[in-house]
């Protein structure tokens, strides 16, 4: 399609005039073979299945803007205020404005010790490294091994869990082609991180295109929870909640990507906070556990334009639990899609996921959840729901589980509901004098909270209910 | 409008309903077929009758249940001393006016916690009394007081609407909400079915104390039992969707002893034609 290369045309032209600073040989190796690939498969189109609904047409009118160096400069001093107000008083935090890494508001609390300016540890339990620095200095061998790891992982996946068409791939390869912002996360052996650590994301307003990619290392016996938060301009301007879609030229567009390598018994709490409000975001998180590694994510979609979040979690020790739970909100004509994949490689691992849904006007949700069981995967229990609630007759579900399963000693199981707001519970509150639109909002948030709830983080919790509280008046 | 029709006589009239006839919404099926009662201020009501007669149909029509279309008649309720066209008020206004209903079968709301919606609803009621509203702390003082008045466990209302609840505790609940929006006609169907000694007693405490020469109830039930707490001043037997007679107290000793069938008879050899006129009073 003529109006999607030109996206790429016009990133080709950053490519060439913008080329990274001071990359090292294997990385300008990297990264102008993932371009290669990215340039010659092109993006995918609504022919491809896994993009049925999710039109990149969107892209085609966006002017490609890199945020500036030093982002933080550029902000309104109200901005800033309040993007200060925003972080965990309690955490770690790591802020990223339009995609760019703000070293000035990140770490926080006396225990944090920054070295240089450039990487963070908190006690020995957790060393955080700026990207950018990673690629170029003595981590870069850490980064590379993660790349590697969950390469070799994702070359494992069977064909109903790959993407198949070359298309459906490009925007991880063009997430590699401009690999520059992000953060590299170690959590060393034997360690529980004593606070959560925040990547906190936020629009400026300004229309930029970013890319960023966290890696994370969980060491053997560890234990952390890590949030991600991506955060619409809404909150830093103290507008309400914008409902309206912006015009294509002031769109913000976030490609971001999250790799995870869980040691033996490592445990991960990951939530995921997506409030990216008329904007396009495109997020990928991938975690290959190895044996007795604990994983519970939670991804919450919140109001894009078109808000996508593919999730891989690949199962590659004995002992091994995967939990991802997802919320989604959908109103206006945006379109949000999640997409699981889970892949039981080894015997004896569980997984359970729980997706809902809450969807108004004319927006479309997906979710689709693959799960699948190796041959040699016996003793598996996976379970997977998926609960969506239409609010309008004009609003549209596809939700597609897929269960692949090879071995024959399995407990799995799968369930999808739709459904419109109980009248009966409807009626019992109205008919206790609460108005119509006061118990729909009770009900949806009823609804939601089961999810979010199991978050159990009060700094997170107070961003949902705010974008919660929008999204039902 | 009929605001002038108020009855020339120092009792209130609390509800009015004449020759009130209704059906299955989207269906044909005709449940109320030509009722008339009036209840003034300071009364309790009982209605009486056999299964299917229309009892519940009656009291959710009162509440402005969708499921259910009035074909014919009138209900007016007095509202700061007019009388105002039921009919035509949403179930939250009419709720807000004063009308609570006890349900038969309370509805069960997974994740909302009943301290949280007996604010809201409270709240509701308050702003339209333009009263001041209560935060979350004012109000859980209020509540354990109505908690500790009803002789329940505050672990009610920590827990999700009705979720889980027995059947008795889920009429318990229902008086609970009762108490607490104090409203103006309370109709109570069959609160008093399947409950413990102790539990009736909490609920006919519960009613009379709510009992003022202000306010009204209506008691849907099917034993004479709960009249013994709570003294009738009317007894009225629905059938078919007609009330076929009224009387005091003692019709209700009567209906135990003899049951329905002797009642239903005399109906029908005075009634050959089954008429929508006023047959009580
Ligand atoms: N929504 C409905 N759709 C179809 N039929 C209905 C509906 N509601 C009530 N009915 C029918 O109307 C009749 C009266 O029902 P109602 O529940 O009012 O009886 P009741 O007097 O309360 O009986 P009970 O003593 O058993 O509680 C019954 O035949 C019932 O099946
Ligand atoms: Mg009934």
């Amino acid at each position: 399609m003529t109006t999607a290369v030109s996206f790429l045309e016009s990133l080709k032209i950053h490519r060439v005039e913008m080329p990274p600073v001071a990359a090292p040989v294997w990385l300008q190796t990297l990264q102008s073979e993932a371009w290669e690939k990215a340039s010659e498969a092109g993006l995918p189109t609504t022919r491809h299945e896994s993009y049925r609904y999710t039109s990149l047409r969107a892209l085609a009118g966006i002017t490609v803007t890199f945020a500036p160096p030093s982002p933080w400069e550029f902000l309104s001093e109200e901005a800033a205020n309040r993007l200060r107000e925003l972080l965990d008083p309690a955490g770690l935090n790591l802020v990223f404005v339009d995609g760019a890494f703000v070293h000035e508001l990140s770490g926080a609390g006396h225990e944090v010790d920054q070295n240089g300016g450039k990487n963070w540890s908190l006690y020995d339990a957790v060393h955080i490294e700026d990207l950018s620095e990673a690629l170029r200095g003595p981590s870069a061998e850490v980064v590379q091994s993660i790349l590697q790891d969950i390469d070799t992982a994702r070359s494992k996946l069977p064909t109903p869990l790959a993407q198949v068409a070359p298309q459906e791939s490009t925007l991880a390869h063009l997430g590699k082609a401009f690999m520059n912002d992000g953060v590299v996360i170690h959590i060393s052996e034997n360690c529980a991180v004593p606070t959560p650590i925040r990547l906190v994301h936020v629009e400026s307003g300004r229309a930029t295109v970013a890319f960023t990619q966290h890696l994370i290392l969980a060491g053997a016996a560890s234990t952390a929870r890590i949030s991600e938060t991506y955060l619409s301009s809404g909150h830093l301007s103290g507008t309400a909640v914008t409902q309206q879609l912006p015009d294509d030229t002031t769109l913000r567009t976030h490609f971001s990507d999250t790799s995870i390598i869980m040691a033996p018994n490592s445990t991960l709490r990951h939530d995921r906070l997506l409030t990216s409000n008329g904007n396009l975001h495109f997020g990928a998180t991938n975690v290959t556990l190895a044996a007795g590694a604990k994983y519970h994510a939670l991804s919450l979609n919140l109001n894009s334009r078109i808000g996508r979040h593919d999730i891989t979690a690949m199962i590659d020790g004995e002992g091994a639990d995967v939990t991802l739970d997802g919320l989604t909100t959908a109103q206006g004509e945006q379109v949000l899609d999640t997409h699981s994949s889970i892949d039981h490689r080894v015997p004896n691992t569980t997984s359970r996921q729980l997706y809902k849904s809450i969807l108004k006007d004319k927006s479309r949700a997906v979710f689709s959840g693959k799960i699948f069981v190796r041959r040699d995967a016996q003793k598996t229990t996976a379970h997977q729901q998926s609960k969506t609630l239409l609010l309008s007759s004009e609003a549209e579900i596809d939700a597609k589980p897929q269960l692949e399963i090879e071995a024959d000693d399995v407990r799995c199981a799968h369930g999808a509901t739709v459904a419109q707001l109980n009248q009966d519970e409807m009626f019992y509150l109205r008919s206790r004098g609460i108005p119509r639109a006061k118990a729909e909002a009770m009900l949806c948030d009823a609804f939601a909270a089961e999810v979010w709830r199991s978050a159990d983080d009060v700094w997170l919790e107070s961003l949902v209910k705010n974008e919660l509280s929008g999204f039902f008046k | 409008m009929q605001n002038q029709t108020t009855q020339k006589s120092n009792v209130e009239t609390i509800l009015t309903v004449k020759g009130l006839m209704a059906k299955v919404a989207d269906s044909d099926k005709q449940i109320i077929r030509g009722l008339d009662l009036t209840v003034n201020a300071g009364e309790v009501h009982a209605i009486m009758g056999p299964n299917g007669s229309g009892k519940s149909t009656f009291s959710k029509i009162l509440a402005g249940h969708p499921d259910y279309e009035v074909t014919d008649g009138t209900v007016e309720l007095e509202v700061n001393f007019r009388q105002k066209n039921l009919l035509e008020m949403l179930p939250e206004d009419r709720a807000r006016n004063g009308v609570f209903l006890a349900y038969q079968y309370p509805v069960e709301i997974p994740g909302v916690s009943n301290a949280e919606f007996l604010r809201a609803a409270f709240n509701e009621i308050c702003k339209h009394q333009g009263a001041d509203e209560m935060d979350p702390l004012e109000f859980d003082d209020f509540l354990k007081l109505k908690l500790k008045f009803l002789g329940m466990s505050e672990a009610f209302i920590t827990r999700a609407v009705n979720v889980d609840f027995s059947g008795g505790e889920k009429k318990r609940n229902e008086i609970l909400q009762m108490a607490v929006l104090s409203p103006r006609l309370a109709i109570l169907d069959e609160t008093d079915s399947g409950l413990d000694v102790d539990s009736l007693r909490v609920v006919s405490d519960g009613v009379n104390k709510l009992r003022t020469k202000n306010n009204a109830v209506l008691l849907i039930t099917h034993y004479q039992r709960i009249l013994n707490h709570i003294i009738p001043d009317r007894v009225h037997v629905l059938y078919k969707g007609q009330i076929i007679k009224s009387g005091d107290k003692s019709l209700a000793i009567q209906i135990e002893e003899h049951g329905y069938d002797a009642l239903i008879k005399e109906y029908q050899t005075s009634n050959a034609t089954p008429a929508s006129g006023s047959l009580h009073g």
